[in-house]
């Protein structure tokens, strides 16, 4: 029982870790986009 | 157990003040960003007005939209006029200086101000419209398709070009004294998005009734038809650029983008009254796209315990920067992130093509990754249900108020 708690806990964790490096790395290329629009319009 | 309910409660309530409070801190910075915005694009304008009649010596200001070209510094001999002819474009007002020689023939133009999104718009600028646009006259048509070429890819953009160069080249001949005829009035567009709007509105208004038995079907259908007819065939999903456009106290004429009105006002509507989101679950196109990637792997709504926070907040930090951006450059279409129009017009950057596969992978493990952790409209959702509340909240609270001092 204990053993499988562990095993469900340690999935969520992993779970989480990716879905923490999936929206910092989409997000960190959309701030990419962003920011050449803004050096675009500023010359 | 009591104390851990009263702990729960108290931190509901900390919660609760927090949001309210950051949320008028974010409404007191968009007043902000705002008024710096309009300064700074005043002063960007006389730049923009030389470059349509270069050879000037100086420019001077007549009156309140014509502008005055001088050959000389004495001021003896004018060179033309320049007027600020304005039109509507995909993001939003558009603004051209455009040059007119003592005939009223266009001599040339430049764009002083535009809130379409840069790639549209730079292919315009990299095409030869404005170019062509020159020695046309007031009295033309200046019909993208029959007396000038457009864009591919950019039609909204280089009819809107065309349009302000009319408009201005109007004007000089209004202050010229040379007979203008009066333009008729828009006609009303009303065709196939407007009409399948409408249906998906009555779909949802059906489909949220309570104990409606059909509910996942019709819900599926609604969603295959706003990702095939509002996504692909029109490509009009709402973006934040529609916001920031509200925003800017941008509204288009309803005759000719009652898709527009229909769209934000009746989700404001439904919203207002019902507390209830008609769009985001049942018809937002992008949304419908992630769904049937996630019947191919399954799929699952994943809530990070340990980030849940700290991603709820990143996501709306980047929709208020998007917003401010978008006020302050006077261009909504500028920080509007979303990936729509790189899925169904298959049109955007690299970074844009990157970010989009990424979205689609994810759809297929984790249920709607984009409008859970990323789409900027969430956290606008999220800031008019806070409102509605609080301002509900207030409402009751001044009720009671006055009926205890009646009786």
């Amino acid at each position: 029982m204990e053993k499988n708690n562990n095993k469900k806990n340690g999935k969520n964790k992993l779970i989480d870790w990716f879905l923490l490096v999936f929206v910092l790395v989409v997000s960190g290329l959309l701030v990419a986009q962003v920011y050449l629009n803004v050096i675009e319009i500023l010359h | 157990m009591a104390k851990n309910s009263s702990n729960s409660i108290s931190n509901y309530v900390k919660r609760k003040k927090r949001e309210r409070t950051l949320a008028l801190l974010a409404l007191i910075l968009i007043a902000v960003v705002w008024v710096v915005g309009a300064k700074r694009a005043a002063a960007d304008l006389m730049p923009t007005i030389r470059q349509a009649i270069p050879d000037a010596d100086h420019i001077t200001k007549d009156n309140g939209v014509i502008y005055i070209a001088w050959a000389d510094p004495e001021e003896k001999n004018i060179l033309g006029y320049v007027a600020l002819g304005e039109a509507s474009g995909y993001g939003g007002k558009l603004v051209l200086a455009v040059g007119v020689d003592q005939t009223g023939k266009i001599v040339g133009s430049a764009v002083a101000s535009s809130k379409e999104t840069p790639a549209w718009i730079n292919r315009v600028l990299d095409s030869d419209l404005l170019k062509n646009i020159n020695g046309k006259k007031y009295t033309e048509a200046f019909n993208i398709g029959e007396d000038l070429d457009g864009v591919t890819g950019a039609t909204y953009s280089s009819v809107a070009v065309a349009k302000a160069a009319l408009h201005g080249s109007r004007q000089v001949a209004r202050y010229l004294g040379l007979p203008v005829e009066n333009q008729p009035p828009p006609k009303i567009k009303f065709g196939l998005p407007e009409v399948v709007l409408i249906l998906l509105f009555t779909i949802g208004y059906i489909g949220h009734q309570r104990g409606f038995k059909y509910k996942k079907q019709i819900r599926w259908s609604s969603l295959i038809i706003g990702m095939v007819v509002l996504g692909f065939i029109y490509n009009s999903p709402i973006t934040i650029a529609y916001i920031t456009k509200m925003l800017l106290g941008y509204f288009p004429p309803w005759q000719t983008n009652l898709y527009w009105y229909f769209l934000i006002g009746g989700i404001l509507f439904v919203f207002t009254v019902d507390n209830k989101n008609p769009y985001c679950d049942w018809f937002c196109p992008f949304g419908a796209a992630q769904e049937c990637m996630g019947l191919i792997g399954g799929a699952k709504p994943r809530k990070p315990r340990l980030f849940h926070q700290w991603l709820k907040w990143l996501q709306r930090i980047l929709a208020l920067i998007a917003i401010l951006l978008g006020i302050y450059f006077r261009s909504p279409g500028l920080a509007s992130y979303e990936l729509f129009g790189t899925l169904f017009s298959l049109y955007g950057s690299s970074l844009q093509f990157i970010a989009l596969g990424l979205v689609l992978i994810a759809s297929m493990f984790i249920k709607r990754p984009w409008c859970s952790f990323l789409c900027p409209v969430s956290p606008v959702v999220d800031f008019i249900r806070i409102m509605r509340e609080w301002i509900l909240e207030l409402w009751k609270k001044t009720i009671i108020k006055k009926t205890v001092k009646t009786n």
